[in-house]
């Protein structure tokens, strides 16, 4: 099955916008977050102004997919999620079926904050699947 | 098996380089379509071709296959256009050879350059964004049907 076949990209965007955009004022120290497939396609963001989001998305996910390919190699079982602690800023990428989604957060934001939201999203996709 | 050309070799073994190590080809595809697609004018003075109709995805994709036929890399290409996909029927592409299994255990070409073109005409109109693309490959008939989908938000 190619990516995405049965999925109506439009509908997942219209309502993962909302979604994200809620969860971005929820969580304290949110600076932005992107949701993409696993072959970089942008499904939604709120990226900070002046970040190309399609640049972004590949860096991302390829970020996941190296990662995930040192995890099978060394035995390590499934991937769950990164973190990338900055001096200044922290950026959490996680994933979900064939989505892959990045936090970017100030370096104070709470781990277990983001993770709720990893959680959250992971949700609503499925929900948002099922229909 | 056939005898490859080095530079062919060469991309080849890049190609599946960058795969090894995690980087798949529909993202590594993907990212291609956007840098080109942004760098169209660049290419055309780079291939000395007359600048293409980035307005309309007909025009374009017809234009970017009769490139593909002057440049001798498949004998026929077939094109149509749905309300959400493009169907190309490639025969005799130079690069069939490719997805055979002696090279390539896969038994497909590592990326293909003429969805590869259709994609970044995609890319290149407003209001249409690429979504995916699906190969099949008859062998037999030296044929390949390419079907490049695409978003319309």
């Amino acid at each position: 099955m190619p990516f995405s076949s049965k999925h109506k990209i439009s509908h997942l965007r219209r309502k993962l916008y909302k979604f994200i955009s809620i969860l971005k004022e929820r969580i304290p120290g949110l600076e932005g977050l992107i949701i993409m497939r696993y072959d970089g396609l942008v499904i939604a963001h709120v990226l900070p102004e002046r970040v190309d989001e399609y640049l972004f998305s590949a860096i991302a996910v390829s970020i996941f997919s190296v990662s995930q390919k040192a995890f099978n190699e060394l035995n390590y079982g499934d991937l769950n999620y990164i973190v990338l602690h900055g001096s200044k800023k922290q950026l959490v990428i996680s994933c979900a079926g064939e989505f892959i989604f990045c936090f970017l957060a100030s370096r104070e934001t709470k781990l277990h904050f983001i993770l709720q939201g990893i959680f959250e999203i992971s949700q609503k996709i499925s929900e948002l699947l099922k229909i | 098996m056939k005898i490859m050309k080095l530079k062919d070799v060469i991309v080849y073994y890049l190609l599946k380089t960058i795969k090894n190590v995690g980087i798949s080809m529909p993202l590594l595809f993907r990212r291609m379509t956007d840098i080109m697609s942004k760098e169209i004018h660049k290419i055309e003075k780079m291939l000395q071709i007359e600048p293409l109709s980035t307005t309309d995805l007909n025009n374009l994709v017809h234009e970017l296959a009769n490139l593909f036929i002057k440049e001798k890399l498949a004998r026929e290409i077939d094109v149509k256009i749905s309300s959400n996909e493009i169907l190309i029927d490639v025969y005799d592409c130079n690069y069939l050879y490719m997805s055979e299994e002696e090279i390539n255990e896969e038994k497909k070409c590592p990326i293909c350059l003429i969805a590869l073109a259709a994609s970044i005409a995609q890319t290149l109109i407003k209001d249409i964004e690429f979504n995916f693309v699906e190969y099949n490959i008859d062998p037999r008939n030296r044929k390949c049907e390419i079907r490049v989908s695409f978003i319309k938000p």
